[in-house]
């Protein structure tokens, strides 16, 4: 992975002793608090509804044992020991106090970890395709490009007060794992008839209240311009996105406004004018970022693999092994490997959330069986990348210990959910005791598997940080006179098909939730075809038929008095 | 008023002339808005006096790209912390149209000048409540940055 220079070192810790300079003079009252709230938010502390929030960048998705381990240093000694993962391949502290987060900071960057950029109208964290590297369907690895980009991006004077957020994500697979179509800009990585690399570029995805899904600018950008065409797309937004309204600001808005096509001319004006000018990424650029992400020193000995598929027979005769190796772990681009999905969607648990020791052990396990490395998934699992077949088991034990090996990957007990009420300070409703309630209904295995793939995503707010526009399933907390409620929206996606989740119906009422998740599965059950998945059949029924089960259970459904999504 | 310059604080040689003022005194250094100048940019060429230009956010750089080499000082007006157009503005000037004139940040606030100062900007006269003693101090803050990022 990215090995941090002096040169980067020196820099974070510049930046956190800015940062702590800052603080010094907000709490002197020399700095007004709105701009203090602007520069702490560029270093990604919020202000939540019970504390302050840290939001640490775990640019695209990659993280090393030791860094895993001071994050659990971190958690036990500035948090109350746990921490959470997010849909944008960030972990939030919930708990930190504003004195202690410039000492943070400087912990971070010992280990080569920041939270710069992590909020604010500016380029937010990079991410990625969570395989990247060991996925088997792989046609280049996205990560030396997201490194490229992460370094422009970093400090980068012209986009430091961006009309709003700018969130970019990066996919180098046959299959988008990193929901490209739903970021402010999206890459896909293919190689053309020559060999060289070339990104589709699209613009102006984005959830919010305002979903859209992002439409291509640029059909085969080649390789050396990506940085000097993103400089044009973002400067066109810096330019000319509206400032005048937050829900109006985002990129999505101005693409929409101009039509994609005045946009691109726009940018492609832009691009002509910045010429020699423009930051062009030179092969010695490229190659160098490449030397970063080998394939590890350890993993490169080759798997001594008994047996056909590399497992001891005592392992191939334990169901619960054979169970969990089914659903929580996939292929890898190396046959004597197989990627692990670390679930941290135990029963009970808040999704997204891990806790100090359960970091330690899991960044001790990634050490000696998976080359030390560990990744961050949008969809709020971790992953060991380089587990040999021959390790499996013993793997599998060691995270059954921890309790990180439940086998629902995929199913619809994996949900993304947001930190909703219990946490956040826009929340309209909760999240956490919504997927406690699901789970509880939803809780037998084997009808999870015979349910078969289920995205089920969930946000407290329109912000939708949960993602539920794109969850086959999506849940969106609204707030009633006061009451929290539930509108539900069925065959969204975030993958090569993405798509929009169309609206059910009226909201529903907090203790009715998991029960209509359970109607609208069983009408799939009812309905479906042979292997026909859950997305499948609603984007052929369309949503009347779930419609029809669910209020006609529901006998008198009670009109929400104002439109409940946009 | 004091203002500054190349990382030094100095005494203003330059007045800004507010929007919708009569005729520039012929006086003195005078800064004039956008729309201001382009009324006056006839009169202005025949008596080959020098000026400043006050640029608005909204305002297009291309707007003056032709008479850059009879302006001597281009002022971007900042307004609020959060207004990021003008650096893009700044940006543009410097490299677009190689313009090595003055270019001048008005309202600026300290934490924002290091940022400012890489996009070419490098005079700032600063927003109210600013110390500009202090302010000097944001320059040597960050010294490392990554080469890709402008
Ligand atoms: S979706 Fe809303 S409630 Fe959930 S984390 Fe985002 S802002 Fe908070």
């Amino acid at each position: 992975m990215y090995q941090y220079s002096q040169h980067d070192r020196r820099q974070l810790k510049q930046r956190a002793r800015q940062f702590q300079g800052q603080v010094r003079r907000f709490q002197r009252g020399v700095l007004h608090p709105d701009l203090f709230q602007q520069l702490r938010l560029r270093n990604g502390l919020y202000q939540e509804r019970h504390a302050h929030m840290l939001r640490v960048a775990i640019p695209y998705g990659v993280l090393n044992s030791r860094q895993l381990t001071r994050l659990a240093a971190i958690a036990r000694r500035f948090d109350r020991g746990y921490g959470h993962f997010t849909t944008r391949q960030n972990i939030q502290f919930n708990w930190p106090q504003l004195d202690d987060v410039p000492e943070i900071l400087e912990h971070l960057a010992e280990v080569g970890m920041h939270a710069i950029q992590t909020s604010g109208s500016c380029v937010r964290n990079i991410t990625a395709d969570h395989l990247a590297g060991v996925a088997a369907d792989e046609i280049e690895d996205p990560r030396p490009w997201c490194e490229l980009i992460r370094q422009w991006s970093t400090l980068h004077p012209e986009f430091n007060w961006l009309p709003r957020k700018f969130k970019i994500a990066v996919s180098g697979a046959h299959a988008d794992r990193a929901a490209v179509q739903w970021h402010d800009i999206g890459l896909r990585i293919f190689h053309d008839a020559d060999g060289h690399t070339r990104f589709r570029v699209y613009v102006g995805g984005g959830m919010g209240r305002t979903p859209v899904i992002g439409r291509v600018i640029a059909e085969a950008l080649p390789a050396a311009d990506l940085l000097g065409f993103l400089q044009a797309i973002l400067r066109v937004y810096n330019r000319y996105g509206r400032r005048d309204h937050k829900y109006r600001s985002r990129i999505k808005i101005l693409v929409g406004d101009l039509g994609l096509d005045g946009f691109r001319e726009r940018v492609e004006r832009q691009w002509r004018h910045m010429a020699a000018a423009a930051p062009a990424v030179s092969e010695a650029d490229i190659a160098r970022a490449r030397s970063f992400f080998a394939v590890p020193p350890v993993a490169r000995r080759g798997g001594a693999a008994p047996g056909a598929a590399g497992l001891q027979p005592i392992a191939v005769a334990d169901p619960r092994f054979l169970r969990w190796r089914e659903h929580n772990t996939a292929a890898h681009r190396d046959p004597d490997y197989r990627i692990v999905y670390v679930s941290l969607k135990a029963p009970g648990r808040a999704p997204g959330d891990l806790d100090a020791a359960q970091m330690e052990q899991l960044a001790a396990l990634a050490k000696t069986r998976s080359a030390g490395e560990i990744r961050v998934s949008h969809e709020q699992n971790l992953a060991l990348p380089w587990v040999r077949n021959a390790d499996l088991f013993a793997v599998w034990h060691e995270l059954n210990r921890l309790g990180l090996a439940t086998p629902n990957i995929g199913t619809l007990n994996d949900m993304i959910c947001c930190p909703g009420l219990d946490y956040c300070s826009l929340a309209n409703a909760g999240t956490i005791g919504i997927a406690r309630q699901i789970n509880r209904r939803l809780a037998d295995l084997e009808r999870l598997y015979d349910i078969g793939e289920i995205k089920l995503k969930m946000s407290g707010c329109m912000n939708a940080c949960g993602h539920h526009h794109a969850g086959h399933i999506g849940i969106l907390g609204v707030d009633k006179k006061g009451a929290e409620w539930y509108q539900i929206t069925l065959g969204g996606s975030a993958e090569n098909d993405t798509r929009l989740g169309a609206r059910l119906g009226p909201a529903i009422a907090r203790e009715q939730v998991a029960e209509v998740i359970e109607i609208i599965i069983d009408a799939y059950l009812e309905v479906r075809r042979d292997g026909e998945k859950f997305l499948d059949t609603v984007i052929r029924l369309g949503v009347e038929p779930f419609k029809q089960k669910v209020y006609a259970h529901h006998q008198k459904p009670r009109r929400h008095p104002r439109p409940l999504a946009a | 008023m004091r203002i500054i310059k190349n990382r030094a604080v100095i005494r203003d040689p330059w007045r800004l002339e507010e929007d919708g003022g009569s005729d520039a005194a012929s006086d003195a250094r005078v800064i004039l808005p956008l729309q201001r100048y382009l009324k006056m940019r006839h009169a202005l060429c025949q008596t080959g006096r020098r000026v400043g230009v006050k640029l608005r956010p909204e305002d297009e750089v291309e707007s003056i790209a032709g008479d850059l080499g009879r302006i001597d000082l281009i002022a971007l007006e900042f307004g609020s912390f959060h207004e990021g157009r003008g650096y893009s503005q700044a940006v543009q000037l410097r490299r677009r149209h190689r313009y090595d004139g003055e270019i001048r940040a008005l309202g600026a606030h300290r934490d924002n000048l290091p940022l400012m100062e890489r996009c070419g900007i490098d005079a700032y006269q600063l927003a109210e409540g600013e110390n500009i003693e202090e302010a000097l101090e944001a320059f040597a803050e960050i010294t490392e940055y990554y080469s890709l990022s402008g």
